[in-house]
């Protein structure tokens, strides 16, 4: 290389008289390709699903006489929507007026609070939800009674000396304690997989980028 | 946008975000994105603007956020050509400058870490140290040395390109 890249560049821009600045129509009414706004916009969408899909199965499971069932389900999901909806408003603080270091370091955060507040939350609705499906599926109704109490009396009818507690069996009580706890235990695990599939690439991109701004800046 | 203010505040800064966006970019479809994406961010953001610096050094400071942040997928350039990398000769066949060494000064800026593209960036728009540190967000006293590193790099990889060209020719001419 005979040139400086000084010279490379200063030469090179003035022999370019004429950048060709690309057509920018109607920039208004454009959709944002930026990962913030498209996060905000998908974040939004989930959460008016959210809202759709909590009253719709509210609706279905109080004509399915399942209303306990639909009840829970109602209130996580509205809980889900409440905690996520603040997320949402802190992400339209994430302020690109700032220098990059602070600006990526804001966003860093961010998508870190997103995840954490949704660990919390996993923790109690993934079993929560486990629950209320069983609730669900033992109430089912059918002519007489319903399918929980149905299944309930034929296990007492074959094995009439099996340990009762509330009036179930005690291993099927055992066994639904047992998928509760690990679902509340394993929430954290099984929401960090999800999110890194998600935003595992993204996540790992902003963290190289931050750790090489921080040595810049030490 | 009101067109008014893209004449007024963007058009004459479009040099800036086109040295910019073309660094953060390898096809004319994404370059093309980013810039648009650029003006909508300063559009949006212009409110914001407090004065306390210059309007150009906000322009390469929001430009400069919205591309180190865009991560797209590199996904065109290789769709198009079908292979895995554009080859130095469709890079400069693809060129976007007249200036043949601008191109590929360009090529190699790419190959930077998006924190190096932005330093080389400002440093060859002559900005300060102090400047370049305020904008990056980091401590001047380290620019130098990574401008350094930078440079060795550029020219490590211009080089080797001029030396497989030249190699090209060659091979071509036997």
């Amino acid at each position: 290389m005979e040139k400086s890249i000084e010279s490379i560049w200063k030469e090179g821009f003035l022999k370019t008289d004429n950048l060709n600045v690309p057509k920018v129509n109607n920039l208004y009414n454009q959709k944002s390709i930026h990962i913030i706004e498209k996060m905000k916009s998908r974040f939004d969408k989930n959460l008016k699903a959210i809202i759709i899909g909590a009253v719709a199965f509210l609706v279905i499971t109080f004509f399915l006489n399942m209303l306990i069932t639909g009840v829970i389900f109602f209130v996580l999901l509205i809980w889900v929507y409440l905690v996520n909806k603040k997320l949402l408003q802190s992400a339209t603080e994430i302020d690109n007026n700032t220098n990059s270091f602070q600006y990526l370091k804001a966003f860093h955060q961010w998508l870190n609070q997103m995840m954490l507040e949704n660990i919390k939350l996993a923790r109690v609705y993934y079993p929560l939800f486990f629950l209320a499906v069983v609730i669900g599926g033992y109430q089912t109704p059918l002519s007489s009674g319903s399918i929980g109490e149905l299944v309930v009396y034929k296990i007492l009818m074959k094995y009439p000396d099996t340990n009762v507690v509330f009036g179930l069996p005690l291993f099927f009580v055992i066994g639904i304690s047992v998928i509760t706890a690990l679902l509340a235990f394993f929430a954290d695990k099984i929401y960090r997989w999800d999110f890194n599939i998600v935003y595992g690439t993204l996540m790992s991109k902003i963290e190289d980028i931050l750790q090489d701004m921080k040595a810049l800046s030490e | 946008m009101s067109s008014d203010f893209y004449n007024s505040s963007i058009l004459p800064y479009a040099a800036i975000i086109i040295k910019i966006c073309r660094a953060y970019t390898d096809t004319e479809q994404d370059f093309e994105d980013y810039y648009q994406e650029v003006c909508l961010q300063i559009w949006r953001s212009r409110e914001k603007f407090n004065g306390q610096s210059k309007w150009s050094t906000w322009i390469y400071r929001l430009s400069l956020n919205v591309c180190i942040t865009l991560f797209r997928k590199k996904k065109r350039a290789n769709e198009q050509i079908g292979t895995e990398k554009l080859t130095h000769k469709q890079a400069v066949s693809n060129g976007a400058f007249a200036d043949e060494s601008l191109n590929m000064l360009y090529d190699a800026i790419r190959e930077l870490s998006e924190v190096d593209k932005a330093v080389i960036l400002l440093y060859l728009e002559e900005k300060t140290y102090q400047e370049i540190a305020e904008i990056i967000g980091s401590n001047p006293n380290n620019i130098g040395v990574r401008i350094k590193r930078i440079k060795k790099r550029l020219k490590k990889i211009i080089d080797g390109k001029i030396d497989r060209i030249n190699l090209e020719g060659r091979f071509s001419k036997d």
